[in-house]
């Protein structure tokens, strides 16, 4: 994987390109970034400094998920493409465009997946996913789950626990015992194994 | 817009990569600028593993899942966190199971108190080692109060004994006391003994703090009428507390109100219980004194209280109490 910048480097000098999967290769473009472009860039997304990091952050996160949800196993690698390619002309865009960025990184986003799919064919498709053992991720699991408190816990093995044909009941119950909508519920349910997935990755790191 | 009519469906083909082009490009609009349907996919796509993983997709899906949903790494990765929660939910599963498979009768023995300590204490659970550390700060931090409190109710003690013998020695006979007093002399007395030993019985071997033993009771009268036999609570001369543990299948009620019978009439009450979830089970503990009980059979009837006030029944644990 590609080292990822870090919005808030102040220091000027050249950013390097990073070296992408072969599939990328007739894609990428020699970019030269200096630190001013970026410089420019991140004040485009936001004059303050932290919200505009924060701001790159969600934008590549979509982007990596739009090029996902296309069956792209290098989202990650087209996603920091089109940001690439708005960096380079982020002087005559800031002079001409007006208006959110996010739909100007759409419209980047569809050039570069055209390309990309144009392209793809030459190149051998990648192996089949596989999810292979899952020891350490069950490691990490029961220390994550140590951790959490005790009502996220029994939230999450209430919200998942139930039998296949359950499922919805048990659900419903859940909600009503916690006196939240269903959908509440959902998204209180999400962000706990978020939560987990973060802790797992952050345990699975460590090792 | 085409989703907001159909979005559950939509969202699903987004994700499997069914959907027209002129669709998918309109979703992939709304995600790059809506941030509500951003956590929408994201929460869409944990459904999606978790309906491969349990077999709820059909077997296009399962095709189109796997061929195009998993092609990421970040994907892949879901996959195998939802793997690895699946199988930490079944052996969860599998314990609780266990736990109900184990809430079978005692057999009427001279062991069966011990049997029940040691079962208790022996298994291997998640979460005891914590549970245990917080039951002995618990002890800790009570203890003291505890001592205090049975002093202070040994002096109440004795100040209504003489006050009842005061009473008595004005009367013409017993008989006499006047019947409005009655019923707050006996509260005062039950009051007072469910925290000390009988007023009045010598008491040879007063320890320096208490010392409790613990009875896990499992419900009902189902267990009784099956084995035929009693858990049994052996009350040594040194146990000055008792805890029953009342084991429940699901905290229901917001608090709850045991009541302590022998031969069917009820010795003591309290109410006001919690249900604590110690991740091995779910237990109300009733502390009282051990002198309250005799030799003989008794009877536990707990009433969960609903939110509006209602008592209603919850469970009926039996047990045999033998003292020296």
């Amino acid at each position: 994987m590609a080292p990822r910048r870090d919005p808030r480097d102040g220091m000027d000098h050249e950013i390097p390109i990073r070296q992408g999967y072969p599939n990328l290769a007739p894609l990428r473009t020699e970019w030269r970034i200096t630190q001013s472009m970026f410089d420019r860039f991140l004040a485009w997304l936001n004059p303050d400094r932290d919200e505009a990091g924060r701001r790159y952050e969600t934008i590549r996160c979509r982007l990596v998920r739009l090029f996902a949800s296309k069956g792209c196993e290098l989202c990650e690698d087209l996603a920091d493409e089109a940001i690439n390619r708005v960096v380079v002309k982020i002087q005559p865009i800031i002079e001409a465009y007006e208006g959110d960025p996010m739909p100007y990184f759409f419209a980047v986003a569809r050039l570069v997946w055209l390309e990309y799919v144009r392209r793809r064919s030459r190149f051998p498709a990648p192996p089949p996913p596989c999810a292979g053992d899952t020891t350490g991720e069950r490691e990490c699991l029961e220390e994550c789950m140590a951790r959490i408190p005790g009502s996220q816990r029994d939230l999450i093995l209430e919200y998942h626990g139930a039998g296949r044909g359950h499922r919805k009941q048990a659900r419903l119950r859940l909600a009503r015992t916690l006196g939240i909508e269903m959908n509440a519920l959902r998204i209180r349910a999400y962000r706990i194994r978020l939560q987990l997935h973060d802790c797992i990755l952050a345990c699975l790191m460590r090792r | 817009m085409a989703h907001d009519r159909n979005q559950p469906g939509d969202i699903r083909g987004y994700l499997l990569g069914d959907l027209t082009h002129e669709t998918q490009e309109e979703l992939e609009r709304k995600l790059m600028t809506d941030d509500d349907f951003h956590q929408q996919i994201l929460m869409a796509e944990d459904d999606l593993v978790d309906e491969y993983l349990s077999g709820q997709l059909v077997a296009g899906q399962r095709q189109r899942f796997e061929e195009h949903f998993l092609r990421t790494p970040e994907r892949q990765q879901k996959l195998r966190f939802a793997r690895a929660l699946h199988e930490y939910l079944n052996t969860v599963a599998q314990e609780r199971s266990v736990l109900s498979l184990e809430k079978q009768p005692v057999p009427s023995t001279g062991a069966g108190l011990r049997h029940s300590i040691l079962r208790f204490f022996a298994r291997p659970a998640r979460g005891l080692v914590p549970a245990l550390a917080a039951a002995v700060l618990v002890l800790a931090v009570t203890a003291p109060w505890y001592l205090l409190k049975m002093n202070q109710l040994r002096g109440e003690v004795s100040e209504l004994s003489a006050e009842l013998s005061r009473i008595r020695s004005q009367a013409a006979t017993p008989g006499e006391i006047p019947s409005s007093m009655q019923p707050q002399i006996r509260t005062q007395e039950s009051t007072a003994l469910a925290g000390i030993d009988t007023p009045g019985k010598p008491r040879s071997t007063m320890p320096s703090a208490p010392l409790p033993v613990a009875l896990i009771l499992h419900g009902g009268g189902r267990l009784r009428s099956a084995s035929g036999g009693l858990q049994l609570l052996e009350i040594e001369d040194q146990v000055s507390l008792v805890d029953l543990k009342l084991d429940m299948a699901a905290a229901d009620y917001p608090s709850y109100r045991a009541s302590l019978l022998a031969e069917g009439r009820e010795v003591m009450s309290q109410a006001g219980f919690t249900a604590e979830d110690t991740s091995t089970a779910i237990m109300i503990t009733w502390r009282m004194a051990a002198a309250v009980f005799t030799s003989g059979d008794y009877e536990v009837r707990l009433q969960g209280i609903t939110p509006d006030g209602r008592a209603e029944d919850s469970g009926t644990y039996f047990f045999r109490v033998r003292k020296p």
